[in-house]
């Protein structure tokens, strides 16, 4: 027998010893009982629904950051929609006067100081803590209510002239028809 | 004949012989809600499957928790089995990925949790070959002898052990063992070569 075959059959032998390795007596008389609890166990529990199947996968720790974070953008998106919702104080916004002075001649006389540089007549801000302005209820002439924000309508305007010659008779894509 | 050392092992174990019919009987029992039919699975592959897990980790307490983990998945998946393969090789398969899976993710290594040696090692003629002109205390040689193997399997990489496990010790042929691990027969082949050459050098002075 070569060395190498002689080893092997060696090592061989010596591998024999794992078989006569064994658990702690009663080891597998137990085992089975052990499995079988453990299904009766399982099969004793009602099955998760699915929105609770669900709320633990969204709930485990690999989702958890992940809902933190898209419910802080969820609640910067309302906040920033619902600033540009609000009529903003401040002329830089958008807003139906925003190109215009905020004090215009015909309120200066009715005006404070404090409030002369603050929000637009009309507005719930500007009676805050102020003299309500005598002349606010008089509409000014600009084409918005004052004081309507972003949710006035369109001033009704009576048309003083008269077009002559022109016949509307219809819209379409291209825009106005004249004959 | 004299062994040589190709030859699989003789497997020592008390369960049943398995029976691929009977276990066909008892798995469609089983599939149709049967415990008992599954109980009668259990024991009949229990110390085969521990086997297999305790000489992978060497940890009696982990091997215990893993071979009963992989009865219950076995439940779990039994109406997914199909008889394409029998159920001990599917049993096996089972046990092995569960047992790799567990291997990967251990992070103290090393740990050995041995189970005692039964009285029959002693009277074991391979073993009484190896250590009867070292010693008369053959208990306590045994008892170091077992370490060492136990730390040198250890140190293989986990598909070498596993091979070394089903074949040299589980006793499972080459084409079993490549049915289990999803791999070619001569790939099996070329683990144990380059498994026993491994634990040879780390015994080697036990194999002078």
């Amino acid at each position: 027998m070569t060395p190498d075959l002689e080893q092997g059959e060696k090592l061989r032998r010596l591998l024999a010893l794992k078989r006569h390795e064994v658990p702690p007596p009663g080891f597998f008389e137990a085992f089975p009982e052990r499995v079988r609890a453990r299904l009766l166990a399982e099969a004793g529990q009602p099955t998760p629904a699915w929105w609770e199947r669900l709320g633990g996968g969204i709930l485990n720790r690999f989702w958890r950051p992940v809902l933190a974070g898209a419910c802080v953008v969820l609640a910067a998106g309302i906040w920033v929609w619902q600033s540009g919702r609000r009529p903003h104080p401040t002329p830089g916004l958008a807003h139906p006067l925003a190109g215009e002075p905020a004090v215009r001649p015909w309120m200066e006389s009715s005006l404070t100081p404090a409030t002369a540089s603050g929000p637009f007549p009309g507005t719930p801000e500007a009676h805050v803590g102020g003299p309500v302005p005598a002349r606010l209820g008089q509409a000014p002439p600009g084409l918005f209510a004052p004081g309507a924000g972003l949710r006035g309508g369109l001033v009704p305007v009576a048309m003083t002239g008269a077009v002559s010659g022109l016949t509307v008779t219809g819209v379409n894509a291209s825009g106005p028809r004249a004959r | 004949m004299p062994p040589t050392a190709h030859a699989p092992p003789a497997v020592r174990t008390d369960a049943p012989p398995a029976d691929p019919e009977e276990d066909l009987a008892l798995v469609e029992r089983a599939q149709a809600g049967d415990l008992a039919a599954f109980d009668a699975l259990v024991r009949r592959y229990q110390e085969r499957i521990y086997g297999l897990i305790y000489h992978m980790t060497a940890h009696h307490e982990n091997a215990a928790d893993l071979a009963q983990e992989a009865f219950i998945r076995a439940y779990r998946a039994l109406p997914g089995f199909k008889r394409d393969s029998s159920f001990f090789t599917w049993l096996y398969r089972i046990a092995v990925n569960l047992t790799l899976n567990f291997l990967k993710q251990r992070r103290h290594r090393g740990q050995l949790s041995l189970d005692d040696l039964d009285h029959q090692a002693e009277n074991d003629p391979d073993l009484v070959a190896l250590i009867s002109d070292k010693t008369p205390r053959r208990e306590a040689v045994l008892r170091e002898l077992q370490e060492r193997l136990n730390v040198a399997l250890q140190k293989l990489s986990e598909p070498h052990r596993m091979v070394v496990v089903l074949h040299d010790v589980e006793g499972l042929r080459h084409e079993q063992i490549a049915k289990i691990m999803k791999c070619r027969v001569g790939t099996v082949r070329s683990r144990l070569h380059y498994a026993r050459q491994q634990l040879q050098a780390h015994l080697a002075d036990w194999l002078r």
